[in-house]
């Protein structure tokens, strides 16, 4: 695990003061955050989905910071780059341990050493951890597990820590929020790590979920086509809530664009407008693009030149491609020409969306269906209808399909 | 060609700080956005942003590192510190190396460590050398400039681990920032990558005319001047040969200025060029094999120009072209302008160095001659009178090369001097070559030219050169707009008709070219119903074409038929 200044100072104390989960930069998403906080409430856990560079992470941040500042405890764990599972757990019991109150820690780490039946040098690190956790002051973080025997018991040790767990109080138990958790099991494949055990390590998430521990799970790519890819049970998605993160809002991008360009030119209302009329869709991260090329724009002929000639290439280079991409990827050639009847269907439909017709679709459509929801290329929308994820995306098929 | 010449000014690693400073052009608004970011950072540790800046070569990026450098020494920033890694990193080939060169530029003095053989746990060792770096400064926040980030990455950061190690410190290392340069965002921009719009792109803005303008006076400041009104003048030219690419306007400053002879400042341009021929090359094969057709057809057959255009050059339909064609406006190479009135979109090489290397290695391999490489700038810079002096003093000192590429006119120059007719009809040639090679707005802009000149000389009265000229530029096919907008100009170059024949002349002119200018079934019609005007035009064209041309037109038959009629 790759701790930051901030972990590394932090970790064994409290994940209160982490900086990071505080943005000042951080604007609207007002209504998911609503909704996460509520299943954290209610004691479910969530799962983030949406195209690459939507703020997920921003998003998962910006709830734990939120649900923090209500005083409740959270830690935030960005695994991207982990590609040792011995660690990861490692990383895991402590961000749990070490965000409880100190009395619970001390009743958790009790039960843990009098129930487990592990060998004497996994009870001496176990006891390490608690013991640092019952001094609660900075303290040097032990990497150095015994990490063969963590992997080797991890399951029976999840198992104690869910039962310790489901007797807490539910408030007093940290939501963790695991940022990036596909590309960390992507990482452990490649190193060779089974699938057995990754079935393991994503089993015992759901034990601990199922005892109580809220999580909110975000990732760049399709957490379900990756499990599906390499046939690993989808256990750990059942139960949670998935939250699709979507672009801003019409209102929402000019106030972005109003408030990031103020004092230039191209955070005037003129300016602005134009810019909205020509940006297909309001994705953060399309705003940014727009937002860097804009600033040096002096006049309307500057702003419209650097939409048709920066921005918009930009646009399409990062967000375009990827769909491309996808579907020569991850759909055989028998899905690929179902998903292009789905997408023709949608495409020449209302562009808020149309049902689709499963009587003129070839058998086992909705397995295809889903993968484009996975995908990300489409959303459902009212009224039992479908639409593009991005308008974008609806353009973009309609000019290479021939739509008219 | 003598290519040994040390090109100053466009280095910055080898100016001061004074002298980065000082020539700082167009750049101000985005240092200041720069710095107010980075204070930002230092004071708001949640915000993960980073910047690339992008551009091709020349565009100045390794001078906006420098310049913030320079701007840090001279305004440093309470609780920031920067750091300038070196142009090229060759001891960097896995991803804590990258931490411990940073670490060793805090203190530049020290020789650095050397790239490790085999990495056993590389986790550890970026760990390590995070925890290393993070120790040595106290600052809240260490701004990293580096350099060729594609190249850094490809280097040590191929895996995806690796590439997740470099993310995660992104996005959760609230005490270092990096401002990266590359030639192109692309490396950021794979969605199948892990890092994925991680920066913050600015491409850097392209000089416009004032910044060329603004620039000229510095570089003249520098060597105690100011620059005259002729060379201000000269801005336009300038600015458009150099396409906005400061490297190429910091190597023509001198020409500009007088400072430097032409040849000299050909020499440094070619010198430049050469030295970026791998770059060029590169940004030629990284074009599709289909796209590439319309490229070579946007240069061979003159900017700018529309997409049907293009479609006519290559015997497509636009459809056919559309999506190779949109590949080059998305990745930077053209761009797109519509003027107020038309509907068409033109579209230019956005890389005008890139468009002289094309020229010079593929379209004029072989060229003799050591100016044409700024043949463009020259055409569109000097007065005839400059020119005519240029070509005279090159002849003169047997370089016969170099008066075709100051002018493109030698002949026509030393033609004039003798016979006026041959004078006339070879200056015609000049304004139909330049149409073919450069577009129709370089065409007038010469037939102005020449008309402006040879208005002044007695010897060449108005209604010969009126004779000579339309006849021959209509047979070299010039277009018949260029024609009339000539046309158009009589009236101020020659006020005072001599006789009433060249008012008639002009006006059989420009009915003439209207007439031609009709689609052929309108002609057909006005023919047909023997349209009054019609008679006195085509009794004009046929005194005055050439057989050839009016064949070429498919005007002869009816010529004939009408004579024969009337």
């Amino acid at each position: 695990m790759t701790l930051n200044s901030y972990e590394l100072q932090i970790m064994p104390t409290s994940i209160a003061t982490d900086p990071r989960l505080s943005n000042p930069n951080f604007r609207f998403r007002e209504k998911e955050i609503v909704r996460i906080l509520a299943q954290w409430q209610s004691g479910d856990s969530v799962l983030l989905t949406g195209i690459r560079r939507t703020g997920k992470s921003e998003l998962m941040k910006a709830a734990l910071h939120k649900h923090q500042s209500q005083g409740y405890p959270v830690a935030y764990l960005d695994v991207q780059a982990e590609d040792n599972l011995a660690r990861f757990y490692q990383n895991l019991l402590q961000a749990i341990l070490t965000n409880l109150p100190q009395t619970l820690q001390m009743q958790l780490g009790k039960g843990l050493l009098s129930a487990l039946k592990v060998p004497d040098e996994l009870m001496q690190w176990i006891r390490q951890q608690v013991s640092e956790v019952k001094i609660g002051e900075v303290a040097e973080v032990k990497l150095q597990a015994p990490e063969e025997k963590i992997l080797r018991y991890w399951q029976p040790l999840a198992e104690q820590i869910a039962k310790e767990i489901k007797v807490l109080e539910a408030a007093k138990v940290p939501v963790i929020g695991l940022d990036e958790l596909p590309f960390m099991l992507e990482n452990l494949l490649a190193k060779g790590t089974a699938a057995n055990e990754l079935t393991i390590m994503l089993a015992s998430l759901r034990t601990l979920r199922d005892a109580g521990l809220r999580l909110i799970i975000g990732g760049s790519i399709s957490f379900e086509n990756l499990l599906s890819l390499h046939k690993i049970p989808h256990t750990i998605l059942g139960g949670l809530f998935r939250l699709q993160v979507l672009p801003f809002t019409r209102g929402e991008a000019h106030s972005y664009l109003a408030e990031t360009l103020a004092s230039h030119f191209a955070g005037g209302s003129a300016a602005i407008e134009q810019t909205l009329d020509t940006l297909p869709d309001y994705v953060p991260e399309v705003l940014k693009i727009a937002k860097g090329y804009l600033i040096t724009c002096e006049d309307l002929t500057a702003c419209e030149y650097s939409l048709r000639n920066e921005i918009m290439p930009a646009v399409r280079r990062a967000f375009l491609q990827q769909f491309d991409e996808r579907l020569a990827k991850n759909y055989s050639l028998q899905d690929l020409a179902c998903a292009e009847l789905i997408l023709d269907t949608i495409a020449t439909g209302d562009a808020s969306g149309c049902r689709i017709n499963g009587q003129t679709l070839p058998t086992g459509y909705q397995q295809v269906l889903n993968l484009l929801q996975y995908d990300n290329f489409i959303i459902d929308s009212p009224d039992f209808g479908w639409r593009f994820s991005l308008e974008l995306i609806r353009l973009w098929w309609r000019a290479s399909r021939g739509i008219v | 060609m003598n290519r040994a010449r040390h090109i100053p000014w466009f280095n910055p690693r080898e100016m001061d700080d004074a002298t980065i400073l000082a020539l700082n052009t167009g750049r101000a608004a985005l240092l200041d956005e720069l710095r107010q970011v980075i204070r930002q950072r230092s004071l708001h540790p949640g915000q993960s942003s980073h910047w690339l800046l992008t551009g091709p070569r020349g565009a100045g990026k390794s001078f906006f590192l420098r310049l913030l450098q320079a701007s840090f020494n001279k305004q440093p920033m309470a609780g920031v510190r920067f750091v300038l890694l070196p142009e090229e990193l060759h001891n960097v080939y896995a991803p804590h190396e990258l931490l411990g060169e940073i670490e060793r530029m805090l203190n530049p003095g020290e020789q650095g460590a050397m790239a490790m053989w085999r990495v056993q746990d590389a986790g550890q060792a970026w760990s390590q050398a995070l925890q290393q770096l993070l120790g040595k400064f106290d600052e809240s926040l260490l701004v990293v400039g580096i350099e060729n980030m594609d190249e850094v990455l490809a280097q040590a950061f191929a895996d995806d681990v690796d590439n997740s190690r470099l993310r995660h410190l992104m996005s959760n290392e609230p005490r270092i920032m990096f401002v990266a340069t590359a030639v192109q965002g692309e490396f950021d921009e794979q969605h199948t990558q892990r890092l994925f719009r991680q920066f913050e792109h600015r491409s850097l803005p392209r000089w416009n005319a004032q910044d060329h303008r603004t620039y000229l006076r510095l570089r003249a400041r520098q060597q105690g001047g100011e620059p005259s009104a002729k060379q201000l003048n000269r801005i336009d030219a300038y600015s458009r040969y150099t396409g906005g690419n400061p490297r190429a306007a910091a190597v023509l400053a001198a020409t500009i200025l007088d400072v430097d002879d032409l040849m000299a400042g050909a020499d440094d341009l070619d010198a430049a060029i050469e030295k970026m021929s791998d770059y060029y090359r590169a940004l030629i094969e990284r074009i599709p094999v289909n796209t590439r057709k319309l490229f070579d057809a946007l240069i061979r057959g003159g900017e700018p120009a529309s997409q049907t255009e293009l479609a006519t050059r290559t015997s497509a339909r636009q459809s056919d072209i559309s999506r190779a064609f949109a590949w080059l406006v998305d990745n930077g190479y053209v761009s797109e302008t519509r003027e107020t009135g038309n509907k068409s979109r033109q579209y230019r090489i956005l890389d005008r160095l890139l468009v002289q290397f094309y020229r010079m290695r593929y379209l004029q391999p072989g060229q003799r001659s050591r100016l044409a490489v700024m043949a463009d700038l020259l055409a569109d810079m000097l007065s005839f009178a400059d020119k005519w002096q240029y070509a005279s003093r090159y002849v003169e000192i047997n370089h016969e090369a170099e008066p075709q590429a100051v002018v493109g006119l030698t002949p026509n120059l030393i033609a004039i001097q003798g016979d006026g007719v041959a004078a006339i009809k070879q200056l015609g040639d000049a304004v139909a070559d330049a149409h073919a090679s450069k577009g129709e707005g370089h065409s007038f802009a010469i037939g102005l030219e020449i008309l402006q000149e040879l208005a002044q000389r007695p010897q060449y009265p108005a209604e010969r050169v009126l004779r000579g000229l339309w006849i021959d530029m209509i047979d070299m096919n010039v277009p018949f707009s260029v024609l009339q907008d000539l046309l158009g100009e009589w009236p101020r170059l020659w006020p005072k008709p001599e006789h009433d024949g060249i008012l008639a002349l002009q006006q059989v002119l420009q009915a003439f070219l209207t007439y031609l200018q009709l689609p052929p079934k309108e002609r057909e019609t006005k023919r047909k119903l023997g349209d009054p005007d019609l008679g006195t035009t085509l009794e004009a064209l046929a005194q005055a074409l050439p057989l050839p041309t009016r064949h070429r037109l498919g005007l002869l038959a009816s010529t004939q038929d009408d004579q024969k009629t009337g």
